[in-house]
């Protein structure tokens, strides 16, 4: 997936893993930046009796590095606290919630929100409600409203959600990940089957998504709104991270005698979908996680000879001949994931944000939203899209796996010529029309445990 | 191409990949993000003035090596390593004593 279960060490640990990580310039109020970081991969809706939440001793981030040397400039920290009404029963609700203030609902979640810039650390909101996960028509009546009701306002013009959304990423993972195969051209797979349309693994689960919608001049490095595309101040670095404790010792009575002690270690990260799930090797994806983007280099090979595309040829056999005869480094991909792409590449774009290769989701906050987005971001003639920051609509895997059979060569070496098949790839997978929403935090409301069996 | 050369094929450059790795790994990893733990060359004299477990503090210590005598020590938000050989001496005189069930 994205970055669902992505490494063998954090796919055990699913409340500090994240899934996806998104960054756009807000549609409908494009004068802010959303960033989404969602956690929890693959929920079920029905997910009682004890339902999916945030990890109390999990600290959740999202840093935005606006001067190009791959560190984080700002940070926004998520802590969380649960808070359990009546110990005495086994029920997460003992009726209907109607309201964030329900005294019906017996398992809450609160959060508190700071930034950090440099050695200053500011505390923008705490006790902030997360909504209840959506039980069903008799536990949640309208989920809409008491979801709507955790959008919390906080000074300086910055908006935040924290809880449960839809999945709002596809992917057909039941065929990627048996042998690579990609059901509308299966016709084609060195084990060949009739082809068919995609299947979205991920079509009916949710997730818990951490949202925050900021000014963007809060974001750009002197403080003043973006306008000019080409100017390299207008480019953020956007990743997400996952930290716990450095110790911990179990006591003998239960949560309540947990030990821990010790500065926070990075457990998971992510920025850029499916660098460490698809580029990243088994035996250095746990590392990979433990490092910081500024550290990338270690890694860059991964990304400048890429498994999956010398995979590709194999797989499918004559389908990407110029793609196997293809011996030079993916200078490309290392555009597109590790600096972003510089001036003259693409007319009226840029997402440079300097020669430190680093996995950063790169967003120029000069583009303006665009009025008919492509899915297929940049590929589909969308500047608004990605690899300029993420969408949560934007089909990535489609984008990647393009680009990774070489349809964006041509872009560092003219000299190539894709492989026909290399600007057709997908896994016929679509998110469908109720996936998401036109406002924040844009992921749709989650599927119900209820009607969702 | 055959089925066993496919195979071949798709073994090497699993083995490539899995090589390119060991090498990164091997090359020398950049200094963490995070600053490095202080290092004490001794532990203080016992006798502080406020006792930190009665605080609700929690205190780990982890013993990392005998030869040199390096105790870390977890403290809220903080970590130190200690290089305290008669110290780690007794910890571990203590751990044999439990290794053997007394």
């Amino acid at each position: 997936m994205s970055s669902h279960r992505e490494a063998p060490g954090i796919s055990k640990d699913p409340v500090a893993d994240s899934t996806d990580l998104y960054a756009f310039v807000s549609p409908d109020q494009a004068d802010t930046v959303t960033l989404i970081a969602n956690y929890i991969p693959a929920e079920e809706p029905a997910g009682g009796p004890n339902f999916y939440e945030f990890g109390d001793d999990v600290l959740y981030e999202i840093h935005v590095d606006n001067d190009g040397d791959a560190k984080p400039d700002v940070t926004y920290q998520f802590r969380f606290e649960t808070q359990v009404r009546n110990p005495d029963t086994f029920l997460y609700n003992t009726g209907p919630i109607t309201s964030l203030a329900s005294t019906s609902w017996n398992r809450t979640q609160t959060y508190t929100v700071s930034r950090v810039r440099g050695d200053e650390t500011t505390v923008l909101g705490s006790g902030l409600a997360c909504p209840p996960v959506n039980i069903g028509p008799r536990s949640t009546p309208d989920y809409g409203a008491l979801a709507a009701a955790a959008v919390h306002s906080l000074p300086g013009g910055i908006k935040v959600f924290a809880g449960q959304r839809r999945e709002g990423f596809y992917v057909d993972l039941g065929s990627i990940f048996d042998l690579g195969t990609l059901r509308p051209f299966q016709n084609l797979h060195l084990i060949p089957m009739a082809a068919t349309d995609g299947v979205d693994t991920l079509a009916r689960l949710n997730v818990h998504s951490i949202a925050i919608q900021v000014p963007r001049s809060q974001l750009q490095q002197h403080g003043s709104t973006p306008t000019d595309p080409a100017d390299a101040r207008s480019v953020i670095g956007v990743y997400t991270s996952a930290s716990r404790r450095k110790a911990q010792v179990r006591g003998d009575r239960g949560e309540s005698r947990v030990s821990k002690a010790g500065p926070n270690v990075q457990v998971s990260r992510l920025a850029n979908p499916l660098v460490n799930e698809v580029l990243i090797p088994m035996g250095t994806k746990d590392f990979w996680n433990s490092q910081a983007p500024y550290q990338d280099s270690q890694f860059q090979s991964y990304v400048l000879k890429p498994e999956l595309a010398k995979l590709l040829p194999i797989l499918y056999p004559g389908v990407f001949p110029n793609l196997a005869a293809y011996s030079r480094n993916r200078d490309d991909l290392a555009a597109i994931l590790s600096t972003g792409i510089p001036s003259g590449i693409i007319a009226g774009f840029q997402n440079f944000s300097g020669p430190t290769p680093a996995d950063l989701l790169r967003l120029n906050m000069a583009i303006p939203p665009a009025s008919s987005p492509s899915p297929l971001g940049i590929l589909g003639g969308d500047l608004a899209g990605f690899p300029n920051g993420r969408r949560v609509g934007d089909n990535v895997v489609a984008i990647e796996l393009r680009a990774i059979a070489g349809a964006t060569i041509p872009l560092v070496d003219p000299s190539f010529t894709p492989d026909g098949a290399a600007s057709l790839l997908t896994d016929g997978t679509s998110p469908g029309s109720d996936r998401y929403i036109s406002q924040f935090p844009y992921l749709g409301v989650p599927l119900s445990g209820f009607d969702t069996p | 191409m055959s089925d066993l050369s496919r195979r071949k094929f798709l073994g090497r450059a699993s083995l490539g990949a899995a090589a390119a790795g060991i090498a990164a790994a091997s090359g020398g990893v950049p200094a963490l993000f995070a600053a490095q733990p202080s290092v004490l060359r001794a532990a203080p004299e016992s006798g502080p003035s406020q006792d930190l477990v009665a605080m609700g503090e929690d205190v780990i210590a982890h013993v990392q090596s005998d030869s040199t005598g390096a105790v870390t020590i977890l403290v809220g938000n903080r970590e130190i390593v200690v290089e305290d050989r008669a110290m780690v001496g007794r910890i571990l005189a203590s751990a044999r004593q439990a290794a053997k069930g007394a």
